[in-house]
């Protein structure tokens, strides 16, 4: 991945990493949770604790009253009938106080009951204790009639029977309701405690599962800190182990702590950007060594040559001083040749010197070929002095000669050609032949490598040529080749110039002439 | 954070939700001005008397009144008197009692409470002299001319029957004899053999058919007047061989009967509706607070106003081995 994506990445994931949480946050979620759960479970408990309680008290006070109004009932039946018995008359308000207090124990009851039919039975009751009250007044006035002698005992007598069966009838009444509530109160407490029981049951479930999501979220919070720190932990042992050149990858779920998210994925792309690094370094050791390995071709390039510079001058002398005179010329301009080469490897000279040197080529080809082949030059002299490569039209020479007229025996014809073209400000070198040709399948496939031509060792060839001329005119540089089977090939490359072509300094401008 | 609270919210929302709906009970007062009647009957919870309590509480609810159901022993009448004596201390709308028209002291209270103002209903048993307002209950009279045209319709050509009752000084036995021996009269091919009044025991019972059975050789049909003697005959059943071939119809559906019909040894057996003897007692007394009819014209239930009437005759309904198990009176 290159490098600027990588950190555009980073940045998008540092981004997101912001919106989650790092431990703290979570911890202190749990904290809250688990304190918020505890404190409504108290609290609940508490207030249906305090329902319980006070339905309790509701009903313990219902009891109490009823044994109040019956009480009351009794005591006055007891003080009537004493009365009777005794003819002596309990302060009247006595009897009332009683008759009162069944009568206020009574309200309360009915306000408060939620039993229709004890209700009715509450209803019944207060008639009785109206009943009762109605008589007593009676009752007393009887009595004192009684003893006054205006009226016998028997009205007495049947005034307080009355009383007594009224009492009695409460008295009975009072059985009933107290059954009526008992089994209210049975009831009632069984249907509280079934739902007591479902209402805890439901809330145990609750917070069961409540107690189970806590604990799923200790084991998440756990592994939100130890997954991150486990991969880190077996990517440096991997390193140790295996160097940092190896496939590590240290990838961490959605889930972990948004700190130790960023130490990771931080850890991560530490990790790429040395293993890039690392290649960095280790291209540049392989580019140096080829440099070196090509300046050690250049340098026995340069022992070689200047050994067989040597060789030739010797052969060169031997051959002058037994009159050779032919074969001494011959020699003497290979030996310029490749001093040529020596001096000029790699450098720019002039157009004008690159045809001078090729010059002395062409008449070692023509003394090698005889009438085979005829070396010809079509020249435009306008823009010789432009600075090319050394050893530019040689090498085009060379091929013509390989692969084109090399093989006649006559009537071969090289042509080597310069145009200046001012419009387009194109320098033209051209190498012509009326050689064999090649197919068109041969002429693609030779363009094909020129354009994708490497420096590969010695050869130099068509390809060298073209990107030694790219490399001092640029990407403007091109090459055409056209070529018919068994007739010639043409072999032209157009270098981009100026459109005034500027004599160096040196040149005489009016002789052209090296000054 | 937020995932938490939220989380909080919503436990406490359930929470609360829950204890609403298991815990929470909505207090009312009960509005103390409901009409307060006193149903006085006899004490059984199952069978005949359950259903009239049944349809007194069906009223109830439906009429938005208050009915104290009190009971006595079928035999203590002394224990009825008491306890409509006690009606004279409350504060009541009616009363709903059985009448009886030979408890001179029952027909005295009945009377008493009339004066009163306070309206009085009898069900199942007429006590026309008590001067009650009503009277709720089955057309005796038509139920003795519906089991004689079941006997009629079962046996072709003449029919000798004997009728078995427990006391035809009971009003209810009475009319229902009257109705079945017109009816056997005008049929002009049936007579009635003899009329045998027993204790309500299945002792002497089983004597009066062994003795029925021996007098009368040409007996072919027995009519029970009333339900325990159905309910002794369903129950003693194939013992009794010398019935087998006969036509018996009877009164009322306890178990015992029901019983005996599907195993064939009862033909069939009338029944009453108890359940809208109950209700339509509750339903008079809704409609007439303090009111007294004084009148006796006879009327079916089906009367849009049985108040125009002294009496209001609730259904009655024959069932046989067809219909034994889906008869129930709508």
């Amino acid at each position: 991945m290159p490098h600027t994506s990588l950190t555009a990445l980073f940045r998008r994931k540092t981004t997101k990493i912001s919106e989650e949480t790092t431990t703290k946050e979570r911890l202190s979620a749990f904290y809250v949770l688990l304190f918020g759960v505890t404190l409504i479970t108290v609290l609940f408990t508490f207030l249906i604790h305090t329902a319980d309680s006070r339905q309790y008290q509701r009903v313990i006070h219902k009891m109490v009253l009823l044994n109040e109004l019956f009480e009351s009932n009794e005591k006055a039946l007891s003080q009537i009938k004493s009365f009777v018995t005794t003819e002596t008359a309990p302060p009247a308000d006595i009897v009332n106080q009683n008759l009162d207090a069944m009568e206020s124990c009574l309200t309360i009851l009915q306000d408060s009951e939620q039993d229709l039919r004890i209700f009715r039975e509450l209803q019944d009751c207060a008639d009785m204790a109206a009943a009762i009250r109605a008589r007593t007044g009676p009752l007393y006035r009887a009595m004192e009639l009684y003893k006054d002698e205006n009226t016998s005992f028997e009205t007495v007598h049947s005034d307080s029977r009355e009383i007594y069966a009224i009492s009695e009838a409460l008295s009975s009444r009072y059985n009933i309701i107290s059954k009526m509530q008992l089994d209210n109160i049975q009831k009632s407490f069984q249907t509280m405690q079934t739902r007591t029981r479902a209402f805890f049951t439901v809330f145990l479930i609750m917070t069961g599962i409540l107690f189970f999501f806590l604990l799923f979220q200790i084991h998440e919070l756990a592994r939100a800190v130890s997954d991150p720190v486990q991969a880190l932990t077996q990517a440096a042992e991997k390193i140790k182990k295996g160097g940092i050149c190896q496939n590590i990858s240290v990838s961490v779920s959605a889930k972990v702590d948004r700190d130790l998210r960023i130490l990771t994925e931080v850890f991560h792309d530490m990790i790429l950007q040395v293993k890039r690094q690392m290649e960095i370094i280790t291209e540049n050791a392989r580019i140096a060594q080829e440099l070196e390995r090509a300046h050690l071709r250049e340098l026995q390039l340069q022992i070689n040559p200047h050994f067989m510079f040597n060789t030739l001058n010797m052969i060169s002398d031997t051959a002058y001083l037994e009159h050779a005179d032919n074969t001494a010329q011959l020699l003497e301009q290979a030996a310029k040749m490749f001093r040529f080469s020596l001096d000029y490897a790699g450098k720019k000279i002039t157009l004008y010197k690159e045809l001078e040197e090729l010059g002395r080529y062409v008449t070692i080809q023509e003394k090698r070929f005889g009438n085979r082949i005829r070396f010809l030059f079509e020249l435009d002299e306008s823009f010789h002095f432009v600075e090319i490569p050394a050893l530019i039209l040689q090498p085009l020479v060379e091929n013509a000669i390989v692969h084109g007229v090399g093989m006649y025996t006559e009537n071969g014809r090289i042509t080597i050609k310069t145009r200046y073209e001012k419009e387009s400000g194109t320098g033209w070198l051209i190498v012509e032949d009326n050689g064999l040709g090649m197919p068109e399948e041969k002429r693609i496939q030779v363009l094909r490598d020129i354009h994708s031509y490497t420096d590969s060792g010695l050869k130099i060839g068509l390809g060298n040529v073209y990107q030694r001329l790219r490399m001092t005119f640029g990407d403007l540089v091109s090459v055409e080749i056209t070529s018919i089977k068994e007739h010639g090939t043409r072999v032209a490359f157009a270098i981009p110039l100026p459109a005034e072509v500027k004599y160096p300094a040196g040149i005489n401008h009016q002789t052209e002439e090296l000054i | 954070m937020k995932k938490s609270v939220a989380l909080l919210i919503g436990f406490s929302f359930v929470l609360l939700i829950l204890s609403l709906y298991f815990f929470y009970e909505p207090v009312s007062r009960i509005p103390g001005d409901r009409p307060r009647y006193a149903c006085i009957v006899c004490a059984p919870e199952e069978g005949y008397w359950g259903e009239v309590k049944a349809g007194i509480r069906l009223a109830d609810e439906e009429f938005q009144t208050s009915t104290r159901i009190s009971g006595f022993s079928i035999l203590d009448t002394a224990r009825q008197v008491q306890l409509l004596q006690e009606v004279e201390y409350l504060n009541l709308d009616g009363v709903i009692t059985v009448g009886d028209p030979d408890i001179l002291k029952l027909n005295e209270i009945i009377g008493q409470i009339e004066s009163d103002g306070i309206p009085v209903v009898l069900i199942d048993t007429d006590s026309a002299q008590s001067g009650r307002s009503c009277y709720i209950g089955t057309d005796n009279y038509e139920a003795g001319r519906l089991a004689a045209e079941e006997i009629l319709d079962r046996i072709d050509g003449d029919v000798h029957v004997a009728v078995l009752a427990t006391g035809m000084e009971k009003s209810y036995q009475a009319e229902r004899l009257r109705g079945f021996q017109a009816a056997l009269e005008e049929s002009g091919r049936a007579e009635i053999l003899e009329v045998c009044v027993n204790e309500q025991d299945k002792f002497s019972l089983m004597e009066s058919i062994a003795c029925l059975t021996e007098t009368y050789a040409s007996m072919n049909a027995i009519f029970c007047a009333e339900a325990s003697t159905t309910q002794y005959i369903g129950l003693a059943g194939n013992s009794l061989a010398s019935l087998r071939d006969l036509v018996i119809i009877g009164f009322d559906d306890l178990d015992a009967t029901l019983q005996a019909i599907r195993n064939g040894f009862l033909d069939a057996t009338i029944i009453q509706d108890a359940q809208a003897m109950g209700y339509e007692a509750v339903r008079y007394l809704s409609s007439h607070p303090g009111h007294r009819t004084g009148q006796t014209e006879t009327q079916n239930s089906n009367t849009p106003d049985p108040a125009s009437a002294g009496n209001l005759y609730t259904k009655i309904q024959l069932v046989t081995a067809d219909n034994v198990d889906t008869y129930k009176i709508p």
